[in-house]
């Protein structure tokens, strides 16, 4: 009887070490991913048309380069792509045979006052415009444009803080203020719209790769599911291509550093 | 170390012993016993979540589904998960030196709280159980009086009741699912009374059994 109570005593003392936990934790750090996802997709949508800006403003100043040295400003520009220009006041920016970017000037600069331009990007069905409405003052209008699978609006006024022209978005300081919204087409697999507004003007410095203040009030439909979020975004500080960008979602706040870039285009 | 090489001897004279026995003609009638236990197991497997998996592969395309925001995206995350490994209930009509038949009830719960990813205070709670019940063949292929060494079938029918308690919501569900347990190698010691282990066994019940037995001899020869 001593040895049945030994070895039972044993066995239980095995089973008493091994652990009842199965599996361990999910440890969520995240409480605003929603939020988060929302602000990521108007800030993609944003940068992509500023890219476009930049894009006018890097062109013009190839336009007005002298031949001699519009290679060094391609190279300094556009250093993978080619810029083509096959037909008077049309403009192209190209990827091996691929046109990214066309852009239709009406002869004057885009720092003329009254200057518009149309560009179109590679696969979409309508051109946009940017109109220089004032010295370093510029506005960007995109209506109804149907691009991979967004159809996209938005309205934007850009200023230039700086006293000299701007060669390229990257090189001078900006201020962004205004509004924007992006619906996924049913092929995309989830129907969303997006909807944005700045609530303080986003603010581009050199030293940033994008904002280093500024913020965003978004709202976000599910079409199929009739659901609706809304996000606040506010850019803290940028460093690089950093940034520390305070979310608010749901009624919570938390504070990122490690986002990454969406890229539409 | 004393009591596994005193265990090991006992084990070789018992197979001696039975051998003798399989040998010579019986002197007497086996009488059959009725064969009781009580025990507990660790990791027992989960035969359920098992064949979802494997039922489920063609879910890997979800990674690629184009979600844009997702709007059902929890604020809260699950906890550690606990089970509270298994405890069965055993009953083996011995009917000669070596056959049993008899069936296994057998219980196991497994447990999660979900805690919320700001706070991190407690917010809900995930319990599953298990309850299964399935006929059980043993095999006794030594079988001494104070030892015996056997092997054992069993597969039947488990019902499974899930409480789910979120800060999205409740809910509670219902679901069948299949049971057993396949034991290579088990060991009892002692003769009325009895402690047991199942050494070399998966399912249901776990990869280690231990418990008590008791053996009533029927009346009946």
């Amino acid at each position: 009887m001593k040895n049945k109570l030994f070895l039972l005593a044993n066995l239980l003392l095995v089973l008493c070490l091994s652990s009842c936990e199965i599996e361990s934790s999910e440890c969520e750090s995240e409480y605003t991913t929603t939020g988060k996802e929302m602000f990521l997709h108007t800030e993609a949508h944003v940068v992509s048309w500023v890219g476009r800006f930049d894009d006018a403003l890097k062109l013009d100043t190839y336009m007005n380069t002298p031949d001699s040295l519009k290679e060094t400003i391609r190279q300094l520009y556009f250093t993978s792509f080619g810029i083509g220009h096959s037909k008077p006041n049309s403009w192209s920016v190209l990827l091996n045979a691929d046109t990214i970017c066309t852009v239709v000037t009406d002869s004057k600069s885009i720092h003329t006052v009254g200057a518009i331009w149309s560009f179109k990007m590679g696969n979409a069905n309508e051109f946009s415009t940017i109109s220089c409405i004032a010295p370093n003052k510029w506005q960007i209008k995109v209506v109804e444009v149907s691009s991979y699978h967004w159809l996209d609006n938005a309205d934007f006024e850009v200023v230039c803080t700086d006293v000299a022209a701007p060669p390229a978005f990257s090189d001078s300081h900006f201020e962004i203020s205004g509004q924007g919204n992006m619906t996924t087409g049913s092929s995309y697999g989830q129907r969303v719209n997006i909807k944005y507004k700045t609530t303080d003007n986003l603010v581009h410095d050199p030293s940033t790769f994008m904002f280093s203040s500024g913020g965003f009030e978004i709202e976000a439909f599910d079409l199929d599911k009739d659901k609706k979020e809304l996000a606040t975004g506010e850019y803290l500080k940028a460093m690089g291509d950093d940034r520390w960008v305070q979310i608010t979602s749901r009624g919570r706040t938390q504070i990122y550093s490690d986002l990454y870039y969406y890229q539409y285009y | 170390m004393k009591k596994i090489i005193v265990l090991f001897v006992i084990s070789s004279f018992a197979l001696s012993s039975v051998a003798q026995h399989w040998i010579l003609p019986f002197k007497h009638r086996y009488v059959p016993e009725h064969d009781f236990r009580i025990g507990f197991g660790i990791k027992p497997f989960e035969t359920d979540e098992v064949i979802e998996s494997l039922s489920n592969w063609n879910d890997i395309d979800d990674i690629y589904d184009n979600e844009i925001i997702d709007f059902d995206a929890r604020d809260y995350y699950r906890g550690a998960r606990y089970t509270t490994n298994s405890v069965f209930l055993d009953y083996i009509y011995q009917t000669n030196k070596w056959f049993g038949i008899g069936a296994t009830v057998n219980y196991v719960a497994y447990f999660n709280r979900y805690y919320d990813n700001q706070t991190r205070s407690s917010v809900g709670m995930n319990l599953i159980q298990h309850v299964s019940i399935y006929p059980t063949v043993r095999f006794t292929w030594v079988n001494t009086p104070g030892f015996r060494m056997y092997s054992s079938l069993g597969l039947g029918h488990r019902l499974v009741y899930e409480r789910d308690r979120t800060p999205s919501g409740f809910s509670t569900s219902w679901h069948n699912g299949i049971a057993g347990q396949m034991t290579l190698l088990g060991l009892t010691v002692g003769r009325k009374v009895y402690v047991f282990t199942d050494l070399c066994t998966v399912g249901s019940q776990g990869l280690l059994n231990v418990g008590i037995g008791y053996r009533m001899r029927s009346h009946r020869k």
